[in-house]
């Protein structure tokens, strides 16, 4: 047993040796240091670390060989965990792939019934064509129904409206079935939109007729001549895009303070787009946000221009406006006898526009109470403005149906009547029923509400109702401290100017000079130190 | 424990306690009819102030420079671009344009990268920051159409947290802010005042007023 086992073990060197090309009688010392340099060079070798373990057994190294041994049985783990973990990847891809397979195998039927389905269903879900008499939309009976309460619309809306007439022929151009004009008809902004479509109408009319020469001249002036470029006289329809757009337009220039900006962008616009005859309102428009701009900033040059420019836009609907701001800066520039002509071109214009039946009662309401305005503010013409006052108020008075804006300009009318009633010092009665048409009007914003009450404060005052001013006075007070800025369009300067007359007090009307001030909206105040002012007004009224 | 705690004793603590509370609740209560209260009221008013008006959207500010945007909306509608309420570029940080009778004209505001991100407000040098800074409280106001949602749907990326920031970096410097939500279906516009009431641009109280 011993000397077959010695053979079985050394057979193994011999063959090794043979193997790693070395002689016979390699002793196992080198043997064991070839192998040991061998394993240098591939040290997880199990075979070779084995080789390595019974080399140094035979050797009699038995500790070093017990080392290798346990080297080999780590090194066979490594070896085996590394193919564990490859066979494991082989069998999670032959799963996947027969997944997938399976998958396929499954789904591809599915879908193909379900393709087959849809195309069935839309096949099957084609509606059956109604027969022309079995659609309700064609009845007779159903379009008679619709036009008759079309008719009831119209009737309805032209009584509330009088002002808008009702083109039936729009229905037929817009192909429109009865229908559908009258739930046109029924929207929220339906008549706005109507009447903004009459007013580009009347345009056109307006723009046609004036021939590029201004509907409206001055007896009192020489004829205007107008430069090429300020003449909306280019040939062509209206351009539905660009009237839209400047209108919106308007919202952006509307507040704009720089009055150079407001005067670029109407050149850089003109230029781009080179007005049209039909398009005179659109220019008049903007003309008109910068003549009021360099009014309110007082440029006396800028705004005669601008007032030229507004007047060769030919729009009869601003000879008013053109004319009410020579009027003023004029005086403002000193020139009286300039400003006495443009007031009476405004009054010929007023004169002109109420000829003229494209204008409402209510607007030719607003140019007499302007012309009453510009009488007492820069000619103290106490009479020519108390009779324009009562001409608008008559005018307004034929008028039956009271429309918001016709209340409107009641209201304001009757705000410049109080004015005058409280310069003229009037009887009790008449200024307490004026007062009481104002009160209920409901139609005046915060602003005119504190013109109204300062006036109503110093009638109180000149007439010695002190208990009454201190209620007035309260109310002004409380308003400013709700008003976050003061708005309003009141020019003081004829009402101060009437105090001398009006007051005999100098006392009261040192105290009415204090409440103009404060209640002047064009001079730019925090309305903290207003309420300051009309504490002091307060002050000394409790002291009397 | 019978010998720590009497009914007594424990009776005394309790009555104690709640008197002391009744006696904080009534000093608090003194104390807050003394406190004043900064309220943010979201109360339109009328204003002679001009808008300066801003887009909100996915977390960006676009301030529009209007007239530059009126000046390439009128050389489109000139060419007959805008005509049949097409859409046409205004070529203004990806604006599109869309002029019609409802809405004046429509901006319609879709890729925001050339915009400028919200958080840039508190970056002092940033381009966003000077452009809030340049609005003088004296004669402007500014306005913002804000995004409710992002085109996708999400609440994330709307112009909201964009609009807050901003707005709360302008009442610092007393600067009036007004707004109104848009979306993709309808989006910001400018249209002509006197024809509707919704085409007012209108700033809202400040808190402390």
């Amino acid at each position: 047993m011993p000397n077959n086992k010695k053979n079985n073990v050394k057979a193994p060197f011999r063959l090794l040796k043979a193997n790693w090309n070395l002689a016979p009688d390699t002793s196992l010392e080198d043997l064991l240091s070839h192998a040991q340099n061998k394993l240098n060079n591939d040290p997880e070798n199990p075979e070779l670390i084995y080789n390595i373990a019974e080399i140094q057994r035979h050797l009699g190294e038995l500790d070093a060989a017990n080392s290798s041994y346990k080297d080999v049985v780590q090194a066979t783990h490594v070896k085996t965990e590394q193919r564990s973990l490859a066979l494991e990847n082989r069998l999670k891809r032959a799963r996947s792939h027969t997944h997938k397979k399976l998958l396929l195998v499954t789904l591809l039927p599915l879908l193909a019934i379900a393709l087959i389905a849809t195309a069935l269903w839309n096949t099957l879900a084609v509606p059956e064509p109604i027969p022309e008499e079995a659609n309700p939309e064609k009845f007779a009976f159903t379009e008679w129904l619709a036009k008759q309460q079309m008719v009831q619309i119209i009737t309805t809306l032209q009584k509330q409206n009088p002002e808008l007439s009702f083109d039936f022929s729009r229905q037929a151009s817009n192909k429109q079935s009865p229908m559908e004009f009258m739930q046109s008809l029924m929207r929220e902004d339906a008549i706005q939109k109507m009447k903004r479509d009459q007013q580009n109408a009347k345009n056109n009319k307006d723009a046609k007729n004036k021939n590029g020469q201004p509907l409206f001249q001055c007896s009192k002036e020489a004829a205007i001549s107008c430069p090429a470029k300020d003449i909306p006289n280019a040939p062509g329809e209206r351009r539905k895009e660009v009237v839209l757009l400047m209108e919106a337009y308007r919202s952006i220039l509307e507040n704009e303070q720089d009055c150079e900006k407001i005067e670029s962008s109407i050149r850089s616009i003109g230029e781009q787009l080179q007005w049209r005859e039909s398009e005179s309102r659109i220019k008049a428009d903007l003309e008109d946000f910068a003549v009021e701009c360099f009014y309110r900033t007082k440029n006396v040059e800028k705004t005669i221009e601008h007032a030229r420019k507004l007047q060769c836009t030919g729009d009869a609907g601003y000879i008013n406006s053109v004319y009410w701001y020579l009027t003023a800066i004029n005086h403002h520039a000193g020139d009286t006898n300039k400003a006495e002509t443009s007031y009476q071109c405004f009054q010929e214009a007023t004169n002109y526009i109420e000829k003229n039946n494209d204008f409402s009662p209510a607007y030719v309401a607003s140019r007499h109470r302007e012309s009453g305005a510009l009488a007492w503010l820069y000619f103290n013409d106490l009479a020519t403005a108390t009779n324009e006052l009562e001409k608008a108020r008559n005018i307004l008075k034929r008028i039956k149906k009271k429309t918001p804006t016709v209340l409107e300009v009641a209201g304001e009318i009757d705000l410049d009547l109080l004015e005058t009633y409280v310069t003229a010092n009037i009887d009790n009665e008449t200024f307490e029923s004026l007062l009481q048409d104002i009160n209920s009007s409901g139609r005046l914003t915060d602003g005119y509400k504190q013109i109204k009450d300062t006036l109503v404060t110093i009638y109180y005052l000149q007439n010695k109702q002190f208990n009454k001013a201190k209620i007035t006075l309260n109310n002004i007070a409380s308003r400013f401290k709700l008003m976050p800025e003061y708005i309003c369009g009141w020019d003081w300067s004829g009402f101060k100017r009437g105090l001398d007359d009006s007051i005999n007090d100098p006392d009261i009307r040192q105290q009415a000079i204090k409440m103009v001030d404060l209640a002047d909206c064009y001079v730019e105040i925090p309305n903290n130190d207003r309420i300051s002012r009309t504490k002091i007004v307060k002050k000394w009224l409790q002291e009397k | 424990m019978k010998d720590l705690i009497s009914l007594d004793s424990l009776t005394d603590i309790v009555s104690n306690s709640v008197g002391i509370l009744i006696i904080f609740a009534v000093i608090n209560l003194i104390h807050d009819d003394n406190k004043t209260y900064q309220l943010e009221i979201p109360i339109e008013h009328a204003t002679e102030l001009s808008p300066v008006f801003f887009i909100s959207k996915d977390d960006h500010l676009l301030q529009m420079d209007t007239d530059k945007l009126f000046a390439n909306a009128t050389l489109q509608a000139t060419n007959g671009a805008a005509a049949n309420k097409r859409l046409f570029p205004l070529d203004y940080s990806g604006l599109l344009g869309k002029i019609d009778q409802d809405n004046g004209i429509s901006f319609y505001a879709r890729d925001t990268t050339e915009w400028d991100p919200f958080q840039d407000i508190d970056k002092r040098q940033s381009k966003l920051r000077q452009k809030l800074d340049s609005i003088n409280p004296k004669t402007h106001f500014a306005y913002f159409f804000v995004y409710d949602s992002s085109e996708n749907g999400a609440a994330i990326g709307s112009g909201f947290e964009a609009f807050r920031k901003a707005r709360e970096y302008l009442k610092t410097r007393a600067i009036k802010t007004g707004w109104q939500p848009v979306n993709s279906e309808a989006p910001t516009h400018i249209c002509d005042r006197s024809f509707s009431p919704r085409c007012a641009y209108l700033p809202s109280y400040l808190g402390s007023q």
